[in-house]
């Protein structure tokens, strides 16, 4: 499913994810899929994901998450955190054309405000790629 | 706090499954009493299916029977990479009504899919089967498919159905209903 980027955008798209976990150590993991679930580019450290399965489930996640607020009135969702006891998961959609999921997955000690910042702004680089 | 009538109201869990494009946003939204809850994104795997948007999580919708039972209806994803999605979903589901399209390459294969995959439901309980597009497909027929039912061990009730129809949706689930009440009894 990587076609639907051209090579040279699937490899910009995966530089700035190596920036992200640069940038923060306690980033462990950074995850690129289409908006329907298929992965299209990952970088990890330090621990083994499975990226398909990874992906899909950030779809339903996300697409539930986005139903909530609508329902909730609450206007366009921006992203979805999930806490948990050995990490935090950020969820994060590109609204290009095709439309993107960003997964960030950090451990627990990591920053909230800083794994936020961090990701947004990755998330807007690969906008701009995908622009 | 509910009425004395709302209380007497049953509440039951349906799922609405089968492969990618065979219609289950449309059958519940056929039925459905309130707007349907949809979870679609845009769909980028047109090899496998050339329909614009794909369902990722669920889709959500209720309808009344005749004789009060209120059913609550859950679309499942088609795709088997939504499979945790599946599992979520089953989960107290007292029925499944499995969708075939005919004019995908191999529905009897489709058939013996999403029969496996929700099996526990099935076993438990109950399940109909909708076949759509039945028209366009020469080389087989319902009756091809309730004997492919028969071969996995099971006689479930087969109907040719065009899920825009609510007529035909409401068939499937009565159906079903019937199944899910004889199954109490026994």
């Amino acid at each position: 499913m990587q076609d639907i980027l051209s090579p040279d955008v699937l490899s910009a798209a995966h530089r700035h994810l190596v920036n992200l976990l640069d940038s923060v150590p306690q980033i462990i993991g950074a995850f690129l899929a289409t908006d329907d679930g298929f992965e299209l580019t990952q970088v990890v450290a330090g621990k083994e994901f499975e990226p398909a399965r990874l992906a899909a489930i950030c779809s339903s996640i996300i697409a539930l998450s986005h139903a909530l607020v609508i329902e909730s009135e609450l206007g366009e969702p921006e992203n979805f955190l999930i806490e948990a006891k050995r990490g935090k998961i950020l969820l994060f959609t590109i609204d290009s054309n095709p439309k993107l999921s960003l997964a960030v997955i950090a451990k627990p000690a990591a920053l909230l405000g800083q794994v936020l910042f961090q990701s947004k702004s990755c998330a807007r680089e690969i906008l701009a790629v995908l622009s | 706090m509910s009425t004395p009538n709302e209380s007497k109201i049953r509440e039951i869990k349906i799922l609405i499954t089968g492969p990618m494009g065979a219609g289950k946003t449309t059958a519940l939204a056929a039925v459905s009493s309130v707007t349907p809850i949809k979870t679609e994104a845009t769909n980028s795997d047109l090899a496998q299916h050339s329909k614009t948007h794909t369902t990722v999580a669920l889709d959500y919708g209720e309808v009344e029977l005749a004789g009060g039972e209120r059913l609550r209806l859950y679309g499942t994803p088609g795709q088997r990479r939504f499979n945790v999605m599946w599992q979520i979903l089953a989960k107290g589901a007292l029925g499944v009504v499995i969708l075939i399209d005919m004019t995908r390459p191999d529905p009897i294969a489709d058939l013996k899919d999403y029969y496996a995959d929700f099996q526990s439901v099935i076993r438990a309980s109950s399940c109909v089967i909708g076949v759509g597009r039945s028209s366009e497909n020469s080389a087989l027929s319902t009756a091809d498919i309730a004997a492919a039912c028969a071969a996995l061990g099971s006689i479930l009730p087969v109907f040719a159905v065009d899920v825009r129809q609510r007529n035909d949706v409401l068939l499937l689930l009565e159906a079903l209903f019937s199944q899910i009440e004889m199954a109490a009894f026994e």
